[in-house]
C-alpha cells in the first residue's frame, strides 16, 4: 500500500544523501512533490523524476551563489544561510553547546586578563606617569576600555545571570524563538568575541603608549 | 498539445529569467504554479525539469529582483510565495526590451527571406 508520508521521508533521505541537504530546499521541493500529489508509488516515482537528481539540482543550487549577508551568516558561524526555516531547528543543546564552546577561550583570556594583566598594565601606566583620565585623546580611549573591562569584571556574576535568566525566559515563553536561537546565539557569539579581541587590543595600544615614559 | 519540434534546452535556460518574471508581474505565485502555467502556455513547447526552476527563483532571489515567504493555503498545506519587487520590475523591462529587439530583426530578416 503506497504511504505518501513515507515515500516523501525516503526521497528526503536520498536528497540528502545526494548532496541536496539544505532543509529549506527540501521544504520547497517537498511542497512541490505534494502539489503534484501521488496516489502510486509509480507515480510518485514519476514526479521525483520531473524534480531531478540530486547531483544536477545542487550543481544548479551552487551556481546560485552567496550575497553579502549569505557570507556574513557563514563568518558568524551560521553555514546555512537559510536560518529560519521552520521544519528543522538545530537542537538547543547544540546550539548552546558550540556556543560555549566559540565562547570558552575568550572569556578564559578575559578572565586571566582582568586578574592578572590588568592590574600591572594599570601600574605601569602609573609608573610611566600617565594620567588616570585626561579630556579626549587617545589615551583616554584606550583607559576608557581598560575602565569598561574593569567594569564588566566587578558585573560578570550578574551580567552572566541576567543573560541566563533572559535566554531561559525565552526558552520558556517564546513561541518564536527556537527559530532565531541559532542566528541570535552565533551572532552574540561573534559579537562578544569580537570584543574580547578589541579589549585585548586596546590594552596593547596602551602599553605601546606607555613603554616610552617608562624609567630605565 | 504542442505538435512541433521541442524548443532547445539552451533557448529554455535563456529564457526561463523572463518568463518567471513575466508570470510574477501578473502578481505573486509558488514554483508549482509557475511550472504549470509556463507548460500551459507553451502547450509543452517549453520543457523544463521541474526542479530547475527553484534554483533560477532563489538566483532572482539574490539579485534582489524577487521576493519570497512561506504561507499555509486554505488546505493547509505551506507554499513558498514569489512576488516581484521594483527592482525586478525594472530589470524585466530591461530584459522585454532585449527580446523584443531580438524578435524584431529576427522577424525582419525572416520576413526579407519570403518577400
Amino acid at each position: 500500500m503506497f504511504n505518501l508520508e513515507e515515500a516523501i521521508a525516503e526521497w528526503r533521505r536520498q536528497m540528502a544523501a545526494g548532496g541536496m541537504s539544505d532543509p529549506e530546499i527540501l521544504d520547497e521541493l517537498e511542497s512541490h512533490l505534494r502539489e503534484a500529489g501521488a496516489g502510486t508509488q509509480s507515480e510518485f516515482d514519476e514526479r521525483v523524476r520531473q524534480i531531478g537528481q540530486p547531483k544536477a539540482l545542487k550543481r544548479e543550487f551552487a551556481k546560485v551563489g552567496l550575497d553579502l549577508k549569505g557570507a556574513m551568516l557563514i563568518f558568524a558561524g551560521i553555514p546555512n544561510r537559510y536560518v529560519m526555516n521552520t521544519t528543522n531547528v538545530e537542537p538547543r543543546w547544540a546550539t548552546y553547546l558550540k556556543a560555549t564552546a566559540f565562547l570558552a577561550p575568550a572569556i578564559f583570556l578575559a578572565i586571566v586578563s582582568a586578574v592578572f594583566v590588568i592590574p600591572k598594565l594599570q601600574q605601569i601606566c602609573l609608573d610611566a606617569g600617565l594620567p588616570e583620565s585626561t579630556a579626549g585623546g587617545f589615551w583616554n580611549l584606550t583607559h576608557s576600555s581598560i575602565v569598561g573591562i574593569l567594569f564588566l569584571w566587578h558585573n560578570s556574576l550578574l551580567i552572566a545571570g541576567a543573560l541566563i535568566a533572559l535566554l531561559i525566559l525565552l526558552e520558556w515563553r517564546s513561541g518564536k524563538w527556537p527559530r532565531y536561537r541559532r542566528a541570535t546565539v552565533g551572532v552574540g557569539v561573534f559579537l562578544l568575541n569580537s570584543l574580547i579581541l578589541i579589549a585585548f587590543f586596546m590594552m596593547f595600544l596602551a602599553a605601546i603608549v606607555a613603554a616610552p615614559g617608562l624609567r630605565p | 498539445m504542442h505538435n512541433g519540434p521541442m524548443i532547445r534546452k539552451e533557448l529554455v535556460a535563456a529564457s526561463a529569467e523572463p518568463l518567471v518574471l513575466s508570470l510574477l508581474e501578473n502578481g505573486e505565485s509558488y514554483g508549482y504554479a509557475i511550472i504549470q502555467d509556463i507548460k500551459n502556455r507553451s502547450e509543452g513547447a517549453l520543457q523544463w525539469t521541474d526542479g530547475m526552476l527553484y534554483p533560477v527563483l532563489h538566483r532572482l532571489e539574490r539579485k534582489g529582483w524577487i521576493k519570497s515567504r512561506w504561507m499555509e493555503s486554505d488546505t493547509g498545506r505551506k507554499r513558498k510565495y514569489y512576488s516581484l519587487k521594483q527592482d525586478g520590475r525594472k530589470a524585466h523591462q530591461k530584459q522585454r526590451e532585449q527580446w523584443l529587439k531580438v524578435h524584431s530583426v529576427l522577424a525582419g530578416l525572416w520576413k526579407e527571406k519570403h518577400v
